[in-house]
């Protein structure tokens, strides 16, 4: 770790995936657009210590095939980080009906 | 009404999608994309493979603008967002890099992906592949430089497999489409239920032979190749007839069901698929009233785990939320059948059947109450024995029962025993109800009234027999009234109660619970609010 990372912003998360089916197709595209605006390196976790996945490539993120009612650990660094994870996990835990 | 000809041929598959429609036969070209070019230097072959991601974006960008559907427009998006994706073509690039002609390397990469998702056991995910054949060949197009396959504006298509940008980019019309392989819960499906095509999948592209024009029957999942004018204008005459009927009931869809004196109806649905789930409207039913857990795997071919089931069983209570949902026990046997439990089984009506099929292979019947206790706690669940004869019978599967939801421990807190009820569809039952230890009863009308005519349901000349005579009715009221003295909620499941002229006799035997097809909510629910006693 170089000393630059230590100033930083970091934030960390984690919400339970609502949708009907995981996060397929409709709301894995929706979380990596939201992923794209942001500065700040978005990483998503089945696990509190990884392995972590990049939220801003949708190949990525549909090969963890994240099922409903999985949770997902969400972290971010960069300038915006904070408002990153916030976004994250409340498109995660706000996607009850969405299907498709 | 036209009759429909018994001399046509007539295929059977899968109904995909409902709905009715004709035109010539339009066989879609599916073999593989082949095409011969120079293979260059590998520099030259990745600019040649970079332009043909860059057109395909292109093309996928101006379909994206000419979509209406939002659905279809975020399948094309997800597909674009994909072919943007450096993790996706990186390491194809790299394989050009080494030597790899542009094909080879792109084809390999995203075949990669596309057995990922194959090999993945939600079928939400595999069907995503589809998605992913999709881009390649639309890729591999722009490499080739030639066409992906356009149906024509008419017609019924006919094809091995069709990918969910193809089938956005045809304007459909009054078409319909024929699929050898397609999954119910893929994009293709919910795209054509979307935009109401109709199809059918399962039936072999070769079985159609030479056939010029065809009818395409999406409720029963039929084929008719080269109809003669009177299957023609029957069709016609029913599309007519159902597009009015819909027109007709929309207003009355999502309300709440009540009589001309206000006196409210519960209008449950039949479930036989998870797929229905998908267009079924939540608001307009009042709960499941019968979920066919023998047709719900019927594409299996053999007896489901605890686990394939509890992930159904959970998808369908999720779904409905708070309203109840009533799981009916494998009915197998009669005109169904379930892998190799009924390898063994007799398929008469009158045979080893339903819950006397259940206890003699106590396995398949522990699995699957097991699987039915392991998801309890997700919403109102019922579970509901077909073909009870004799009392005995329910005390067996109740024993059963609470074995099952005391071996299976659920998260949350203690959950209700959920009620154990039966079909009352077998005579004896239906003449001596108080006796048996149910929660509930649902009467089964198609059963019942085959069993009191002495006249098999596959006997098409015995088809008048079958009718609710004023004796049929007598029984379905005193099992009614039995249930209502006893204070237990009875319904009717059969097809009798997705037959509006039949809703008046039924409410006359004091019936308040209807559980009906899922087309037939909303015709049901005009025929209760028209109904009122004469005063």
């Amino acid at each position: 770790m170089d000393e630059l990372q230590d100033h930083t912003p970091k934030a960390e998360g984690k919400a339970v995936v609502q949708s009907v089916s995981g996060l397929h197709a409709r709301p894995s595209l929706a979380l990596v657009k939201l992923a794209k605006r942001f500065q700040s390196k978005i990483e998503v976790s089945f696990d509190q210590a990884g392995p972590w996945t990049d939220a801003k490539s949708i190949v990525k993120l549909m090969r963890l095939k994240v099922p409903k009612d999985a949770t997902l650990y969400v972290r971010a660094e960069g300038p915006d980080a904070h408002d990153a994870v916030r976004a994250v996990l409340g498109l995660i835990e706000g996607q009850a009906s969405s299907d498709g | 009404m036209a009759k429909l000809s018994p001399a046509a041929t007539v295929l059977k598959g899968i109904s995909l999608v409902r709905g009715i429609a004709f035109g010539p036969i339009v066989r879609l070209d599916t073999q593989q994309l082949k095409g011969a070019r120079a293979i260059e230097s590998p520099s030259a072959e990745k600019a040649a493979l970079e332009r043909a991601i860059a057109q395909a974006i292109a093309e996928l960008a101006s379909l994206i603008e000419r979509c209406e559907d939002e659905q279809a427009r975020s399948i094309l998006e997800f597909q674009v967002a994909f072919l943007e994706d450096e993790t996706l073509t990186q390491p194809i690039f790299e394989s050009i890099q080494r030597g790899q002609p542009a094909e080879t390397a792109w084809q390999q990469g995203i075949n990669r992906e596309i057995a990922d998702y194959q090999a993945s056991e939600d079928p939400y995910f595999r069907d995503r592949a589809d998605d992913l054949k999709d881009i390649r060949d639309r890729v591999l197009c722009k490499l080739f430089g030639c066409e992906l396959p356009k149906p024509p504006l008419e017609g019924i298509v006919v094809c091995k497999q069709m990918l969910p940008a193809q089938f956005i980019s045809h304007s459909w019309g009054e078409g319909g489409l024929v699929v050898q392989h397609a999954s119910p819960t893929s994009h293709l499906t919910l795209l054509a239920r979307a935009r109401g095509v109709p199809v059918v999948a399962g039936i072999e592209v070769d079985a159609i032979g030479e056939a010029a024009s065809a009818v395409l029957d999406g409720y029963e999942g039929l084929l008719i190749l080269d109809p003669d004018p009177s299957t023609q204008a029957y069709y016609e005459e029913k599309r007519g007839h159902d597009r009015r009927e819909a027109e007709q009931a929309k207003p009355l869809l999502l309300k709440p069901a009540v009589t001309r004196d206000g006196e409210p109806v519960r209008v449950m649905v039949n479930l036989s698929h998870q797929t229905e789930l998908h267009w079924i409207d939540r608001r307009s039913i009042d709960g499941v009233g019968l979920v066919r857990t023998e047709l719900l795997f019927g594409a299996l071919g053999r007896v489901p785990s605890e686990e394939e089931q509890a992930k159904a069983y959970g998808e369908i209570l999720c779904w409905s939320r708070e309203k109840p949902v009533t799981i009916r026990l494998f009915d197998v046997g009669g005109d169904k059948s379930l892998g190799h439990a009924s390898a063994e089984s007799s398929t008469s009506f009158l045979g080893v059947r339903g819950v006397r099929l259940l206890l003699r292979h106590p396995t398949v019947l522990r699995t699957q109450l097991r699987a039915l206790a392991r998801v309890r706690h997700m919403g109102k669940l019922r579970v509901m024995v077909p073909m009870v004869t004799l009392p005995e019978e329910m005390r067996q599967c109740r024993k059963y029962w609470e074995e099952a939801i005391s071996e299976v421990k659920v998260d949350g807190e203690d959950t209700e025993m959920p009620p154990l009820g039966m079909m009352v569809e077998v005579p004896l039952a239906a003449l001596s109800i108080e006796a048996f230890d149910a929660d509930f009863f649902s009467i089964g009308s198609n059963d019942l009234l085959q069993y009191l005519a002495a006249a098999s349901r596959d006997e098409p000349e015995l088809n008048h027999l079958l009718v609710p005579s004023p004796a049929a009715l007598n029984v379905i009221a005193r099992v009614v009234s039995a249930a209502n003295s006893l204070n237990k909620p009875v319904s009717l499941c059969g097809d009798l109660g997705s037959e509006p002229s039949y809703v008046p006799l039924l409410l006359d035997c004091g019936l308040r619970e209807f559980s009906v097809a899922p087309d037939a909510i909303g015709r049901v629910k005009q025929s209760i609010a028209s109904y009122g006693r004469k005063k």
